[in-house]
């Protein structure tokens, strides 16, 4: 009985010790280890140091960061590092994460992108404005969520031409800028931009509180009337039910209309 | 008057021994003595004017539209003399008192002649069922037609008209050229081989020349003398009777490769006796003969291609100038003399001088036109003629983007390599970035302008590179390769900011990337050094790069290229590093060595 205990405890300290190991990197770990695993040869085990180095937030981990980046790293690993980088929050990480708006792998350089966005400064807006113009959808689209993050207002014309350019990462940023003169141009844009994609960000300016007067949200609702298909049923549907019956509103009381005489009309 | 009854004692004389049958495999031929007597002919007027009997410079115009019409229109008072509709199917030739041409369908057709007064059909001549029409010549109020039969055994035939009546026929055994006459004598090639020369009141043959070394495919008359040949000119005269190019007086133009040397139509070419593309690509020459051979007027031959002409000088094929008529296609063109004439196709008559290409006002004639033969020689256009520089005119011809003129656009491009200014550079730039340039004139408008290396055009060409990829504006920059080539001939570190933005642009394909790399590493510029040194450090992981390692073996090459401590140490670290490419680490490493013993080898020196 008592080899068998000895033998139980033996078999559990070796759990133990797998289910350690295996459970490395959720131990606290020092910089120094880490950012020599960021700048190995194990792709995986690099990606999982850069994540750590996010995490740690002392200065000398972004430095580890940082010289990991200005060195080389593999994009999947680059990428993880970058988003690493954008929890320091640290405007001494600004020149790296520049030159990586420039990067030729696309995910990275869509990574680069928000990363700048947790940063107040005039060359990270710069960066995202230009990234709006990007080959790359994906690029795009993180430029646009950096837009919409940072409340870069001046950025509406470039997303409304991307709007109409058929880019689905625009809807919910340039929502979120919109004021009532980007809500009237976007509810005039029936026939310019494919119908989901309008409906969608019409429906979402919609539901801002603060965009102006009534007659903006009741321009919004015709506009949303005129768009055929499901997507302008379902803005209206969401918006009949974010809006309360009362105090009545005329936006409301047009988009129940419409949203009943679409369901008669079925 | 001893000249007169030389001439007539001669005639006298060689009477007797004139060949008895016309067109025969076996004659006298060669015979010096029957050759003078053509000479004496040929050679009895010889003025630069008009032929017609009105004496004004005329140009007769087929037009384009239906019903066809044929205009005469007067040249000096610019505007038509008269306008008659006719169903042409053949060049217009005129004689003294008649302009002539075959009308109708093919199977149907019949000789025309008109008043050249007044247009008036004055009589027609119906051909033959079963032939074939090859060709017309008009002297006096004589029309000369070569027809082919194919009735019965195939034959062809001269005959010669008056008033629509056959004044005579002579029947051929073999191939006949398309006839040209003047002064009495009508020229005739015969067999691609003989040039048989008749009387024209007659139809006697007054003496035959059997060329031994080169085919006789053109016969052209004008006010300069008779010429005839094919692959070169031979002027006829006394010397005409040697029959070899070396006895005979004989020469060519000196023409770049990618002219043709068409110096006149061929004869025996059906298509060539009407109206046609061949009307549209010639050499335009008017030669004379002197003490020491043939010598071509201002030493120059015209190349005239649709709407693009090129003077070349005759004896070393230098370009002289160059012209190029904007937008219309030329429908022909003639050099007469004291100019050289032209139609377009939208109705413009215009002129250049012969000796520089300054273009004389144009005149509008208000119809569209086919084809058109020219009876000015001696013309001399009125207006104040305006030059224009030669890369201007070159630059237009580059920037023609009509297909059928890509020879003429490649040959100007290298010609315009040869000029200096900046002007050059901006027209070499418009044509590569230029969405429609066809692939061929891109490659030389590039190779011209690598080769060049203006230093002058430094901020044109640095200029050129501004443009960058834009999915919102749709741009997309072109010749970045080109351009980035050019820059790096030049060497100047002024372009590295320029080319930087280029490496740095993810949308830069790796093949342009590695020319940007290539001018980055000639550029002397320490901005490029860091730029090299970034970029191998950031991809030299990159697995994109790892099928690519020529984009950065050459970075590693620009790197040591621009020298200092920091490249050497970059490299160094990239050949060490164990993540780097092995094929772009091994290369670091070479490059270091090599590079290492070539310093140690210059210190030593």
């Amino acid at each position: 009985m008592k080899r068998m205990s000895g033998f139980a405890t033996r078999v559990g300290v070796l759990i133990l010790m797998l289910v350690v190991a295996q459970n490395a990197w959720a131990l606290p770990v020092n910089v120094p280890k880490a950012r020599k695993i960021l700048i190995g040869t194990d792709i995986d085990a690099a990606q999982k140091a850069a994540q750590e180095l996010g995490r740690l937030k002392q200065p000398a981990a972004l430095g580890a960061l940082l010289d990991g980046l200005a060195m080389g790293l593999h994009p999947r690993v680059a990428k993880v590092a970058l988003a690493s980088v954008a929890k320091h929050r640290s405007t001494n990480a600004l020149d790296v994460l520049m030159h990586y708006t420039h990067h030729r792998n696309p995910q990275v350089r869509a990574a680069s992108i928000l990363a700048l966005s947790e940063l107040k400064h005039a060359r990270a807006r710069t960066a995202w404005r230009l990234a709006l113009h990007d080959a790359n959808k994906d690029v795009r689209a993180a430029a646009a969520q950096a837009v919409a993050k940072r409340k870069d207002k001046g950025s509406a014309k470039t997303l409304i031409k991307l709007l109409k350019m058929g880019d689905d990462g625009v809807p919910g940023p340039l929502a979120s800028i919109a004021t009532a003169d980007t809500a009237r141009r976007v509810a005039e844009l029936i026939g310019e931009v494919p119908h989901a994609l309008l409906a969608d960000c019409v429906g979402q300016i919609l539901l801002k509180k603060k965009l102006g007067k009534e007659q903006i949200y009741v321009q919004l609702v015709q506009t949303l009337g005129k768009i055929p298909g499901e997507a302008s049923l379902i803005a209206l549907t969401i918006y009949l039910g974010a809006v309360p019956e009362k105090p009545v509103r005329q936006s409301r009381r047009l988009a129940q209309a419409i949203y009943e005489s679409r369901l008669e009309g079925e | 008057m001893m000249t007169a009854l030389r001439t007539l004692l001669l005639l006298a004389l060689v009477a007797g021994c004139m060949p008895k049958r016309t067109f025969g495999i076996s004659a006298n031929d060669n015979n010096a003595e029957q050759m003078a007597l053509v000479l004496a002919k040929a050679n009895s007027k010889l003025v630069r004017e008009p032929g017609n009997i009105t004496g004004k410079p005329m140009a007769f115009m087929l037009t384009a539209t239906k019903p066809r019409k044929l205009i005469a229109w007067d040249l000096t008072a610019k505007k038509a003399a008269w306008t008659v509709e006719a169903e042409i199917a053949s060049r217009v030739v005129v004689g003294g008192s008649i302009v002539a041409h075959a009308e109708g369908k093919k199977g149907n057709l019949r000789i025309v002649a008109r008043d050249v007064r007044t247009g008036k059909q004055l009589w027609s001549y119906a051909l033959e069922a079963k032939t074939e029409f090859l060709g017309l010549t008009a002297d006096s109020d004589r029309v000369f037609v070569v027809v082919r039969s194919d009735a019965g055994k195939r034959k062809w035939y001269l005959v010669a008209l008056r008033g629509g009546s056959e004044i005579w026929r002579k029947n051929a055994p073999g191939v006949l050229g398309a006839p040209s006459a003047r002064n009495g004598v009508v020229y005739l090639p015969f067999m691609t081989q003989w040039l048989t020369m008749l009387d024209a009141e007659s139809g006697a043959q007054i003496a035959r020349l059997r060329q031994s070394d080169e085919a006789i495919n053109f016969v052209r008359t004008n006010s300069d003398g008779v010429f005839y040949g094919s692959q070169g000119i031979f002027a006829l005269d006394d010397k005409s009777a040697a029959a070899t190019k070396e006895g005979a007086t004989y020469d060519k133009v000196k023409l770049p490769e990618f002219v043709r040397p068409f110096y006149h139509f061929d004869s025996f070419n059906p298509i060539q006796a009407r109206y046609s593309a061949f009307d549209r690509n010639r050499v335009l020459w008017r030669a004379k003969i002197a003490d020491d051979g043939l010598t071509f007027q201002d030493s120059l031959s015209v190349v005239f291609s649709f709407r693009v002409f090129f003077a070349f000088d005759s004896e070393t094929g230098d370009l002289k100038w160059a012209h190029h008529h904007p937008r219309n296609t030329v429908v022909g063109a003639e050099h007469v003399g004291s100019a050289i004439l032209y139609v377009s196709m939208e109705g413009e008559i215009g002129a250049l001088a012969t000796a520089t290409g300054a273009v004389y006002p144009i005149s509008k004639i208000g119809s569209r036109i086919l084809g058109v033969t020219f009876d000015a020689d001696g013309f001399v256009p009125t207006g104040k003629a305006k030059t224009t520089s030669p890369i201007e005119a070159l630059g237009a011809v580059v920037r023609d983007r009509d297909s059928q003129l890509n020879s003429q656009r490649l040959f100007a491009l290298t010609a315009l390599g040869s000029l200096k200014g900046v002007e050059v550079t901006k027209t070499l730039l418009r044509v590569l970035k230029d969405k429609k340039t066809p692939p061929a004139i891109y490659k030389k408008a590039g190779d011209v302008l690598i080769t060049r290396k203006d230093k002058d055009a430094l901020p044109l060409l640095i200029g050129a590179l501004a443009e960058h990829q834009d999915f919102i504006a749709g741009s997309r920059p072109r010749a970045v390769e080109q351009v980035a080539k050019a820059l790096g001939a030049i060497g100047e570190p002024q372009a590295a900011p320029a080319l930087i933005a280029h490496l740095e642009d993810p949308a830069t394909s790796l093949k342009t990337a590695r020319m940007v790399i290539d001018a980055l590493g000639k550029s002397r510029s320490q901005d490029a050094a860091g730029a090299l040194r970034t970029y191998l450090l950031l991809y030299r992981v990159d697995p994109a790069f790892k099928s690519n390692p020529d984009v950065l073996t050459a970075t590693i090459d620009a790197l040591l290229a621009t020298g200092g401590a920091k490249a050497r140490e970059v490299v160094a670290y990239v050949a060490a590093e164990p993540r780097t490419h092995k094929t772009v680490a091994n290369y670091a490493k070479r490059a270091l060595a090599q590079t290492k013993s070539r310093g140690q080898t210059e210190k030593g020196k």
